[in-house]
């Protein structure tokens, strides 16, 4: 009973974090797009950024902060620099980092929290502390955002850019605990969750590189397949890797679902009410192997990378080279996952 | 942001679960893996830490390596 109380607890936490930063999302939309001046949208965010953060201990803000500068680039990062490649200036990225950087630790803080990881900010100092330091990565990357070096249209398009992934990122989150449907459900909770952030990499990246509004946004098509990409290999992970941590929620992994679904679900079912037993963990991921559902994931993700190629084409984009290259990269790696499950050359060249 | 399943091709469409069983040539890729992984030892292998750690399946996309740095 007490396990289930603070579950629940935890529960509405992070659902109390996810519509805050709605609110949050939706006000910076609306100051970037409706207000007079651009000086005036700058400072409203400041002025908000400065609410959000006033419920966190300093030292714990200090902390989150040196943490994210001392991470490395992520994934996101590279979505920006392939964005702003595209319109001739890579480098130009760099500018977007620090306020992606912020963002996603806002996110995280509250991702870990709504999914009770184990090790997480919140397990180290609490539930109501983490998200109070959540919202001061928030915060952080709307101050970030306000003082961005963009003139004009730019500058307002870029901060409606990091608002709409807020906002659109907690939707998704918050869609994800409604989750129990068919096969088109777990794509639109795949497409709602991962690529509005993709998004707002894509969009932040090639205004750094100049491209105008209209141009930066239309990059922001690729981010469904590129957000999809991302999870199908997250799915993977969480369900073959050895930190496998889906096992409590298997209706939200794509390998699961697939398997439950198949001749072979019972059985799977049954071994995953033993989860916590290592040795029937080992046997639901062996499951998963002989199954077919890791082939499920790689006809995904080779779906995708194909969908992805046409969207590209069809943008015309100055230098499509670096989003090409990433395709390529995926593509080979899908090749050698598959030879290495014992797929023959043939049968590889078939489906690839 | 586009809706659901519109950005996917059509010469290469995304597959539900029942197509892709009943389809060739993926029946196939499926029936070579089954095969191989009748193998508990390739089975493990692949179940390893690490073995899985190719680009583009990333450890959780906000934690992913950039490819600038890694």
């Amino acid at each position: 009973m007490a396990r289930s109380r603070a579950v629940e607890s935890h529960g509405l936490s992070a659902r109390a974090a996810w519509a805050a930063a709605i609110a949050v999302g939706r006000v910076t939309e609306l100051v970037a797009a409706r207000t007079v001046s651009g000086e005036s949208a700058r400072s409203i965010l400041r002025g908000i950024a400065e609410s959000l953060r006033c419920t966190a201990a300093p030292e714990l803000l200090a902390s989150m902060r040196e943490r994210v500068l001392q991470r490395q680039p992520t994934v996101f990062f590279d979505f920006a620099r392939d964005a702003a490649a595209a319109f001739d200036d890579a480098n130009a990225a760099s500018i977007a980092h620090v306020p992606l950087a912020a963002l996603i630790e806002a996110i995280k803080i509250i991702d870990d929290v709504q999914d009770e990881e184990p090790q997480c900010l919140a397990t180290e100092i609490g539930v109501d502390a983490a998200l109070n330091v959540a919202s001061g990565a928030l915060a952080w990357s709307l101050e970030l955002t306000a003082a961005l070096p963009f003139a004009g249209a730019s500058w307002r398009a870029a901060a409606a850019a990091i608002g709409r992934g807020v906002r659109e990122t907690a939707i998704g989150q918050l869609f994800e605990t409604t989750v129990d449907g068919g096969f088109d459900e777990f794509w639109q909770m795949v497409d709602r969750k991962t690529p509005p952030l993709v998004a707002t990499a894509l969009e932040l990246g090639a205004l750094a590189a100049g491209a105008d509004p209209a141009r930066a946004a239309m990059l922001t098509r690729l981010a469904i397949p590129l957000g999809r990409l991302l999870q199908i290999g997250d799915d993977c992970h969480d369900a073959l890797g050895p930190e496998a941590t889906d096992w409590r929620t298997p209706a939200l992994n794509l390998l699961m679902r697939f398997s439950l679904s198949g001749p072979r679900g019972d059985e799977l079912a049954e071994l995953l009410r033993k989860s916590e037993d290592p040795s029937s963990l080992r046997a639901a991921q062996i499951l998963l192997l002989r199954d077919g559902a890791l082939g499920y994931a790689i006809h995904a993700q080779l779906a995708t990378l194909h969908a992805l190629a046409e969207v590209i084409d069809e943008l015309a984009l100055p230098d499509p080279a670096p989003f090409r290259e990433s395709i390529e990269r995926h593509r080979a790696d899908a090749e050698q996952l598959l030879r290495s499950s014992g797929v023959s050359e043939e049968s590889v060249q078939r489906v690839v | 942001m586009p809706s659901t399943l519109l950005t996917m091709s059509k010469d290469r469409p995304l597959m539900n679960f029942e197509e892709f069983r009943a389809s060739e040539p993926m029946a196939e890729v499926v029936r070579q893996q089954h095969e191989h992984f009748r193998d508990e030892r390739a089975a493990e292998a692949l179940l390893r830490p690490g073995a899985l750690a190719v680009r583009g399946w990333p450890e959780w996309p906000a934690l992913a390596p950039s490819k600038v740095t890694a």
